[in-house]
């Protein structure tokens, strides 16, 4: 039986299939901005599961918290940082498919 | 099972519905506009999840920069990089029976290591997730000086850790000689009076849980630091029957102490790479100056 009463088993599991979504959408996908999205699921999965761990045992204090404010904000210098690359793909390619955009310069 | 925990329950799995939905079309959607709002629904609802798990700060940091910062400048790269005009928006992916098997085996092997090979303890069912708290609040003797106290600490499953410390005037122990700490949790309320321990001297609350309704509280008065170790000088026990102690108790100021402490070089660290990608994105993204 997959459902389990408990909770932090629950949340994992609930995050392992977050991030099953996210590993597939980064490996079909050619759109740069949708392996961007791939990659914010498989960010979240990792951040439910540090605050699962923070939240539902004993010994986890509050540093999953701390740990997941950290890795929301990388998060969202990484994705200033992939918006910036990803409009100078389309300046120099006309589109953003990572398959062609396989050159240094155009 | 309470009401309580009843409703908790629905809407968890509302909110986990919700989150494997969006997070099923953000990979399955043909078209990129709506796999950046079925991101949408995977973002609130994680905060939504972060909230029933009670990490109150959490979920409203989630909101605020992952809804109103990342998802925004996603939507603004979609916008940016598609001629909103075209008829086919277009979010190809490669034909992937492959990926899609190995991604389905990741699931499965994730599932199995989670449900299966690892004994998560069974039998904290009863107690479950309820992080029981106590507020410990004090009153002085003789005070007239000038006088504070200072809380941290955190709740657990089926313990409550509050670090409380007296700072006193400019000559405490003239002031106060005995400090009285109410613990009170909802209608309860238990009192005991502790020496005073001098100026910034902290006490650590603990309390236990022993069984149902039963809780034990335990002071400890720390002396000076040695070698980066609290120094116990004193401890005091005492039961606490017959309570039902349920009032929760946040994460936000746990995490303030926690950033203000143990981690603070790696937040200073932290605003630096911020900073640096605030300007590494301006100048990758600014607009070619050809004849310089």
């Amino acid at each position: 039986m997959i459902f389990s009463r408990h909770p932090l088993e629950q949340m994992l599991i609930l995050s392992a299939i977050v991030f099953c979504c996210g590993v597939y959408t980064i490996l079909t996908r050619k759109n740069a901005v949708s392996i961007l999205m791939g990659v914010e699921l498989v960010l979240n999965a990792a951040n439910l599961n540090f605050v699962a761990f923070s939240q539902y045992t004993r010994t986890g204090g509050v540093h999953g918290n701390v740990f997941t404010i950290f890795v929301i904000l990388l998060a969202a210098a990484e994705a200033a940082v992939a918006l910036a690359i990803i409009i100078g793909i389309y300046q120099n390619f006309g589109r953003v498919d990572v398959d062609e955009a396989d050159g240094m310069k155009e | 099972m309470g009401a309580a925990e009843i409703v908790l329950n629905v809407v968890f799995y509302v909110l986990a519905a919700s989150a494997i939905a969006g997070a099923v079309a953000v990979a399955a959607s043909r078209n990129i506009v709506r796999s950046a709002f079925a991101l949408l629904a995977v973002l609130f609802s994680v905060a939504g999840l972060y909230a029933v798990m009670k990490a109150d700060f959490i979920a409203g940091a989630q909101v605020l920069i992952y809804v109103g910062g990342i998802l925004v400048l996603i939507i603004f790269a979609v916008m940016l990089t598609h001629r909103i005009t075209d008829v086919k928006l277009s979010n190809d992916s490669t034909p992937g029976p492959a990926a899609f098997c190995a991604c389905l085996c990741l699931l499965f092997s994730l599932l199995v290591v989670v449900r299966y090979s690892t004994k998560w303890r069974r039998d904290s069912d009863t107690v479950t997730a309820r992080a029981e708290s106590f507020e410990v609040s004090f009153k002085q003797y003789q005070a007239d000086g000038a006088t504070g106290l200072a809380f941290g600490g955190g709740a657990y499953e089926d313990s409550v850790v509050v670090v409380a410390t007296v700072s006193q005037g400019p000559d405490p122990l003239r002031i106060l000689d005995q400090v009285q700490f109410v613990a009170t949790s909802g209608a309860n309320r238990v009192s005991r009076n502790f020496p005073v321990a001098g100026r910034d001297a902290p006490y650590r609350h603990v309390f236990e849980k022993l069984s149902e309704g039963e809780w034990r509280w335990t002071v400890r008065l720390l002396g000076r630091q040695k070698d980066g170790k609290d120094e116990v000088d004193r401890e005091w026990e005492f039961p606490l029957a017959n309570t039902g102690f349920t009032v929760t108790r946040g994460v936000t100021e746990p995490i303030a102490l926690a950033l203000a402490g143990p981690y603070l070089f790696a937040f200073e660290v932290v605003s630096v790479l911020l900073l640096a990608a605030l300007v590494g994105a301006a100048f990758l993204a600014r607009k070619e100056v050809k004849d310089l």
